[in-house]
C-alpha cells in the first residue's frame, strides 16, 4: 500500500491516512489532490456545458430576431411565451453565461484542475500543504455552482445586469426583474466561490513555497508551476477586494444604505441614498477583474509553455524571460484596472495614467508570444492535440491581444467601448484562448489523470472544427464593432445602421452552433475513455517533468518510494550531447545513460548542499529570487 | 442684464400664481402623435407584437381613454390604487415598470390617435399577408423557420456522423491491411498551412466585404484624428498579426517530426529577447504618447466660450434633452423634484430655468461646439453617438459631460451615403434593463440658419412659463 511506504520515507503529518478508503472518503469527500483536480475538471466541464448552452440560445435570438420558434415557449416556459425569447431573460442569458465561463470555467476549473494536479506532481510533493482546505475549497466551489444553476429557475429569473453587475442596475429589484431574487443568489454562490478560490490559491503559495522535493529550486520549476504560482498570488490579493465590493452591495440592497447609490429616481419615487458612487463598485470590481483577466489565462500560458517545449521536444526558448515576463504582468495587472472605465466618468486625467500602464502590459505579452515562436523554430515538432492546441492558444493570443492595443489607447476606446470589438477582443483573447489551454492540459494530462489515452484522430477533429468555429464566431464581430454595434442588445432591428447585421449575425450563430457539435466529440472521446481508453504508459510524451515518474496508478502520496530528487531543470529535450532526446529532471549528469530507470532514487553530490527539506524554502525564496531578477544564468 | 432678471422674476411670480392649464393649450399646436409615440413609446412597445410591454394594437378597445390617460401619465398609480385589471398588467410582464411620463391629455389622445392609425394601415396590409399566409400553409412544401432550423440542425449532425463514420472505416480498413497511408505529423502539418492560407484568405474577405459596412467617415472635429489613429494602430497590428501567424503556421509545416530527426537545442538567446522586447516597447510608446495627447485634447482642453450646452437626461428607457434658451444656462435641477409633470427634476423657482427649451429631438448646428451635459434618472446609461465618435457614461448621483464638434449635416451626409433616410442616432450603450436595446434618441445637424430657426419652434420646459414670458415681452 502506498501509505505505508510513504510513512517511512516521509515524516509528513498526513491526516489523511485511512487505511480503508470508503466511497464517501475516495470520490466524495476524498483530500487527494489528484481526485479533487478531477472534480474540478468534472464540474467545470458540466457548468461549460450549461454556459455554451446559454449562450446558443441568445445566439439564435441575435441571428433570427423575427422569428416565432415555439421550442422556446417548451423549453424556458414564461421567459419564452408564444416562441419569443423575453427581453429580460436575454440578458439573465448574457449574465450567467458571463459569469459561469469566467469564474466557474475558466477561473475554477482552469487552475482547479491544474494547479490541484500539477502542483504536488511536478514539485515532488506528497499531496497538498492542506489537504483538508483543499477538499473544502473544492466543497465551496461545488455548492456555489449549484447556487448559481439555482437561480436560472427563480420566478423572477437570474441576475440580469451582466457579468459586471454594476449598480444602481443590480442593486435595484424595481430596475429590472433579475435585479431581485436572482441576484441575491448571483451574491450568494460568488461569496462562497471566492472563498474556495482563496482557500486553493492560499494551498497553491504554501504548496509551492514549502513542499518542493530536494533540488527543486525556484529556478528549476517548470513554467506551468510558475504560472499557477502567480496566479495564486493575483487571487489571494485581488478575489477579497470583489469580495468586499459584493458586501457592500448586498449592504446597499438590502440595508438602506448608499455605498453605491445616489440621487436615484425609480419606481416612482425619489430613493433616500445620497452621496453614494456607482463609480465605486467599477473600481472594486475591476481591481478583481482586470487581474482575474490574467488569473484565467497564466495557467493556460503555463500550460501552453510546458506542452510547446515537451512537443516541440526543445527546451522553452528564454525560461527565465518568460518567467519575468509572468511576473511582469502579475505586478502591471494590479495598476490597469482603469482601462475599463475610460468613458464611465471617471477623472480623464487618470484615463492617461492607466493608458500608459495598460500599453505596458503588452510588452511582456509580446515577448511570451515570440519566445513561443523561436520554441517551435527547427524543433521536431509532434503533433498530439495537446500540442495542436497550444498552437491554436499562441494564434488566438496574438489575435486577440493585438486588438487589446486599441482597446487600451483611451482615445479609441472612445467609440469601441462595450462594443462587439470589445465582445471580440476578450472571447478570443481571454476566453477562447484560455478554453484552448485548458483542452491542451486535458490532451496532454489526461493519461496522468485516468491512466488511460484519448484518441488522437478524434482531438485533431475536435480542434480543428473548434479552430476554424472559433475564428468564424469572433472575428468578424470586430467589423460589428467598427460599425458601432453595441454588446448587450437584444436585437438589432430598432436602429436602422445596425440591422445590415442581422445576416453575419446568422452566419456566425451557425459557426456557433457547428463549433458546439465539435465539443461533443470532445465529450464522447473524455469520458469514453476514463473506463474504456487505452491503457496509458507512465510517460507517453516522453516529457521531462517529475509527474510522469510517479506510477500510472494514483497513490496516496504520489511515489511509492522515496521522492525523486530534482538535478536539472525542466526543459533538456535534445540536449546535443545526450543520445536521447529528453532527460528527465531527476536523472543526475552522472546517470545520463541510465536513465530509463525512471523513478529510482539516485543520490546526487550535491544533496548535503541543500538545507533539510523543511524549512529550506522559506529561507530561500527571497536569495533566489534576487538572484533570477539580476538574470543571470544560474 | 436687470431688466432680464427682472423680467424673469416677474414670470417666477406669474407661474407659481397660474398655473393654468387653459392658458398654454390655447396656444400650443396640435401635438404631433407619430413624433411623441417614437420619443417615448417605441422602446418598449411594438403595434402587432409584444416587446418588452404587450402590443399596442387594440389597446382603445381593451380599455377606455380615461383609464388610458391615467395609465400613460402614471402606471404606478394606477396599479397601487387597487385597480385589478393593472395589477394583472404589471404582474404579466414581470413587474417591468412603465415610467410616467409628463404628457398632457391632448398628447397622450394623440399618441392614441396614431396608434389607432397605425392599426388601421396594419389591417389594410393584413389580407394581403394573410391571403399568402394562407397560400404557404395550404403549400406542403413551405416549412416553418422552426422546422427549418431543426432540419439544418439535423443535416449538420448527419453529415458529421457521416465524416465520422468514413474517417473510422478508412482507417480500419488500411490498419486490417497493415499500410500506414496517414501520416499524421504530415497531414496536420499541411492543414496548418492550409489554415493559414484559408484563414488570411478570410480577414483578406472580411476587410474587403464588411469593411464597407463600418462606420462612415466621423461627423465630428476629434473623430477625424481618432480615426487616423485607428488606421495607423491597424496597420502596425496587421503587420505584426500577418508576420506572427506566418511564423505560427508554417513552423509546424515545416518541422513537422521526422523520422531520425532531433530537434535543435536552443534555450536562449539575450541579443534576440532583447531584440523583441526592445522594439514593442518603441512602437508602443511612441502609441500611448500619441494616444495620451488625442484623449486630453478630446476630453481636457476644450473651450469654454460660444459653446452650445445641452443636457442628455437618460432614463428607462428613452432620452429627453434640455437645451439652455436666451440666458445660455440650464436651470437648476434635484432629483427629488422628478414628478409626474416635472420629468426631469428641474427647479421652477431658478430663473434660469425658466427660459430652457424641452425639444423632442437633438439638433446641432453643424461647426459649433457643443457640450453635452449628462445625467440619469435611476441607473447608469452610456451616450453613444457612433457617427460622432463620442460617447460618455451617464451616472446617476454624477454628471458627466462630452464634449465634440459636429462637421458634416445631416444632409450632407445622407448624400454621402446616398442614403436618404441615414440619421444620426444617440444609442445607450451600457446594459440599463429590459429595453435597453431601443434606447434611443435621433440627432439632427443642420446650418446655423436652419438651427436658430428649429430653436424658434421649440417649447420651452416649464409650459405655462412658455406664453406668459411672451406675454411679458411683448408688454414690455
Amino acid at each position: 500500500m502506498a501509505h505505508s511506504a510513504t510513512e517511512h520515507a516521509h515524516d509528513h503529518d498526513h491526516d489523511h491516512h485511512e487505511h480503508h478508503d470508503t466511497f464517501l472518503t475516495k470520490y466524495v469527500f476524498s483530500q487527494d489532490h489528484k481526485m479533487i483536480a478531477k472534480q474540478f475538471l468534472i464540474t467545470g466541464i458540466v457548468m461549460a456545458i450549461v454556459g455554451m448552452l446559454l449562450s446558443l440560445v441568445f445566439r439564435i435570438q441575435l441571428a433570427y430576431p423575427d422569428e416565432i420558434f415555439p421550442w422556446m415557449e417548451t423549453v424556458l416556459g414564461k421567459w419564452g411565451k408564444g416562441g419569443k425569447l423575453d427581453p429580460n431573460f436575454y440578458l439573465g442569458l448574457v449574465t450567467i453565461h458571463g459569469t459561469i465561463m469566467v469564474f466557474f470555467v475558466l477561473t475554477a476549473a482552469l487552475s482547479g484542475t491544474f494547479s490541484n494536479l500539477l502542483i504536488p506532481l511536478q514539485l515532488g510533493a506528497r499531496d497538498m500543504a492542506s489537504p483538508f482546505i483543499n477538499m473544502l475549497s473544492y466543497w465551496f466551489f461545488f455548492s456555489s455552482s449549484v447556487v448559481m444553476l439555482i437561480s436560472l429557475f427563480v420566478e423572477t429569473g437570474p441576475a440580469s445586469g451582466g457579468w459586471t453587475v454594476y449598480p444602481p442596475l443590480s442593486a435595484l429589484p424595481k430596475a429590472m426583474p433579475g435585479s431581485g431574487l436572482g441576484m441575491t443568489l448571483w451574491l450568494v454562490s460568488m461569496t462562497l466561490f471566492i472563498a474556495s478560490s482563496l482557500m486553493g490559491a492560499l494551498n497553491y503559495i504554501a504548496t509551492i513555497l514549502n513542499l518542493r522535493t530536494t533540488g527543486m529550486k525556484m529556478t528549476r520549476m517548470p513554467l506551468t508551476i510558475w504560472a499557477f504560482f502567480c496566479t495564486a498570488i493575483l487571487g489571494v490579493l485581488s478575489f477579497p477586494v470583489l469580495f468586499a465590493a459584493a458586501i457592500l452591495l448586498i449592504f446597499d440592497r438590502s440595508f438602506g444604505t448608499a455605498f453605491y447609490l445616489s440621487e436615484i429616481f425609480i419606481g416612482n419615487e425619489a430613493l433616500s441614498q445620497t452621496g453614494g458612487s456607482p463609480i465605486l463598485f467599477q473600481h472594486l470590481f475591476w481591481f478583481l477583474g482586470h487581474p482575474e483577466v490574467y488569473i484565467i489565462l497564466m495557467p493556460a500560458l503555463g500550460l501552453t509553455s510546458e506542452i510547446i517545449a515537451t512537443n516541440s521536444r526543445k527546451p522553452i526558448f528564454g525560461y527565465r524571460a518568460m518567467i519575468g515576463s509572468l511576473l511582469g504582468i502579475a505586478v502591471l495587472s494590479f495598476v490597469v484596472w482603469g482601462h475599463h472605465m475610460f468613458i464611465t466618468g471617471m477623472n480623464p486625467f487618470l484615463g492617461n495614467v492607466f493608458m500608459i500602464l495598460t500599453l505596458v502590459i503588452a510588452v511582456p505579452s509580446a515577448v511570451k508570444t515570440f519566445n513561443y515562436l523561436a520554441t517551435l523554430w527547427r524543433g521536431n515538432i509532434q503533433f498530439t492535440p495537446g500540442m495542436m492546441f497550444a498552437i491554436g492558444l499562441v494564434s488566438l493570443f496574438i489575435s486577440g491581444g493585438l486588438t487589446g492595443i486599441y482597446l487600451g489607447n483611451a482615445a479609441l476606446d472612445i467609440n469601441l467601448h462595450d462594443t462587439y470589438f470589445v465582445v471580440a477582443h476578450f472571447h478570443l483573447v481571454m476566453g477562447s484562448a484560455a478554453m484552448f489551454g485548458m483542452f491542451a492540459g486535458i490532451y496532454h494530462w489526461y493519461p496522468r489523470m485516468f491512466g488511460r489515452m484519448m484518441n488522437e484522430k478524434l482531438g485533431y477533429l475536435h480542434f480543428w472544427l473548434t479552430f476554424a468555429g472559433v475564428y468564424c464566431v469572433f472575428f468578424p464581430m470586430h467589423f460589428m464593432g467598427l460599425d458601432g454595434v453595441p454588446r448587450r442588445y437584444y436585437s438589432f432591428t430598432g436602429f436602422e445602421y445596425m440591422t445590415e447585421w442581422v445576416n453575419m449575425n446568422k452566419f456566425i450563430t451557425l459557426a456557433a452552433i457547428l463549433s458546439s457539435f465539435a465539443q461533443l466529440i470532445f465529450l464522447y472521446n473524455f469520458f469514453g475513455n476514463i473506463f474504456k481508453g487505452k491503457r496509458a504508459p507512465q510517460n507517453p510524451w516522453n516529457s521531462t517533468t517529475l509527474e510522469w515518474t510517479a506510477p500510472v496508478e494514483h497513490l496516496h502520496g504520489n511515489w511509492p518510494g522515496e521522492i525523486p530528487h530534482v538535478h536539472r531543470w525542466p526543459y533538456d529535450y535534445s540536449l546535443p550531447e545526450a543520445t536521447e532526446d529528453f532527460i528527465p529532471q531527476n536523472i543526475p549528469n552522472e546517470g545520463l545513460e541510465e536513465h530509463h530507470g525512471g523513478g529510482a532514487p539516485i543520490e546526487t553530490p550535491n544533496r548535503q548542499e541543500l538545507p533539510s527539506e523543511k524549512n529550506r524554502a522559506d529561507s530561500m525564496l527571497f536569495s533566489r529570487l534576487l538572484a533570477f531578477l539580476s538574470l543571470r544564468r544560474s | 442684464m436687470p431688466k432680464n432678471l427682472l423680467s424673469a422674476l416677474r414670470a417666477l411670480v406669474l407661474t407659481m400664481l397660474l398655473s393654468l392649464p387653459v392658458l398654454w393649450n390655447s396656444a400650443q399646436a396640435q401635438p404631433d402623435g407619430a413624433a411623441i409615440y417614437s420619443a417615448n413609446c417605441v422602446a418598449c412597445h411594438k403595434i402587432d407584437a409584444d416587446l418588452v410591454g404587450p402590443a399596442l394594437k387594440g389597446i382603445s378597445e381593451r380599455r377606455d381613454e380615461a383609464w388610458l390617460i391615467k395609465w400613460i401619465k402614471n402606471s404606478q398609480s394606477v396599479i397601487n390604487s387597487g385597480d385589478a385589471y393593472a395589477k394583472d398588467l404589471y404582474a404579466k410582464w414581470n413587474n417591468v415598470q412603465m415610467p410616467a411620463f409628463d404628457l398632457s391629455d391632448e398628447e397622450v389622445k394623440a399618441v392614441l390617435a396614431y396608434v389607432k392609425a397605425e392599426e388601421g394601415k396594419l389591417a389594410a396590409a393584413a389580407p394581403a399577408q394573410t391571403a399568402g399566409g394562407a397560400a404557404a400553409a395550404a403549400d406542403p412544401d413551405a416549412l416553418s423557420s422552426t422546422q427549418k432550423f431543426f432540419m439544418v440542425l439535423l443535416m449538420f449532425v448527419l453529415l458529421f456522423a457521416a465524416f465520422l463514420y468514413a474517417i473510422k472505416s478508412i482507417s480500419t480498413f488500411f490498419k486490417t491491411k497493415g499500410i500506414r497511408i496517414l501520416d499524421w505529423a504530415a497531414i496536420n502539418g499541411i492543414l496548418f498551412f492550409v489554415f493559414l492560407v484559408v484563414g488570411m484568405y478570410f480577414v483578406y474577405y472580411q476587410f474587403a466585404v464588411y469593411g464597407k459596412y463600418t462606420l462612415p467617415e466621423s461627423a465630428s472635429e476629434h473623430g477625424v484624428i481618432t480615426d487616423q489613429m485607428f488606421m495607423i494602430t491597424l496597420v502596425i497590428t496587421m503587420i505584426v498579426f500577418v508576420a506572427t501567424h506566418i511564423l505560427l503556421f508554417t513552423f509546424p509545416y515545416i518541422y513537422r517530426t521526422r523520422e531520425g530527426h532531433k530537434a535543435y537545442y536552443y534555450p536562449d538567446n539575450h541579443s534576440l529577447e532583447r531584440l523583441w522586447t526592445i522594439v514593442p516597447a518603441i512602437v508602443l510608446t511612441a502609441l500611448v504618447l500619441y494616444g495620451t495627447k488625442v484623449w486630453r485634447d478630446i476630453t481636457q482642453l476644450h473651450p469654454t466660450e460660444n459653446v452650445n450646452t445641452i443636457e442628455l437626461f437618460a432614463y428607462q428607457f428613452g432620452w429627453k434633452a434640455r437645451y439652455t434658451g436666451a440666458d445660455k444656462a440650464l436651470g437648476r435641477h434635484d432629483y427629488r423634484l422628478i414628478s409626474q409633470d416635472n420629468n426631469l427634476g428641474i427647479d421652477k423657482k431658478d430663473p434660469k430655468a425658466q427660459d430652457d427649451l424641452y425639444p423632442m429631438e437633438v439638433v446641432l448646428p453643424v461647426n459649433k461646439g457643443v457640450l453635452f451635459r449628462l445625467r440619469a434618472r435611476d441607473v447608469i446609461h452610456s451616450a453613444y453617438m457612433p457617427h460622432f465618435r463620442a460617447q460618455m457614461n451617464v451616472v446617476p448621483g454624477m454628471p458627466t459631460q462630452f464634449y465634440m464638434v459636429p462637421t458634416i449635416t445631416t444632409e450632407q451626409m445622407r448624400k454621402k451615403l446616398n442614403n436618404m433616410d441615414f440619421n444620426y442616432e444617440l444609442a445607450c450603450n451600457k446594459i440599463c434593463g429590459a429595453a435597453h436595446f431601443n434606447m434611443r434618441m435621433k440627432i439632427r445637424v443642420v446650418e446655423e440658419a436652419e438651427y436658430q430657426q428649429w430653436l424658434k419652434e421649440q417649447r420651452t420646459y416649464f409650459k405655462p412659463a412658455e406664453n406668459l414670458t411672451a406675454q411679458l415681452n411683448v408688454n414690455n
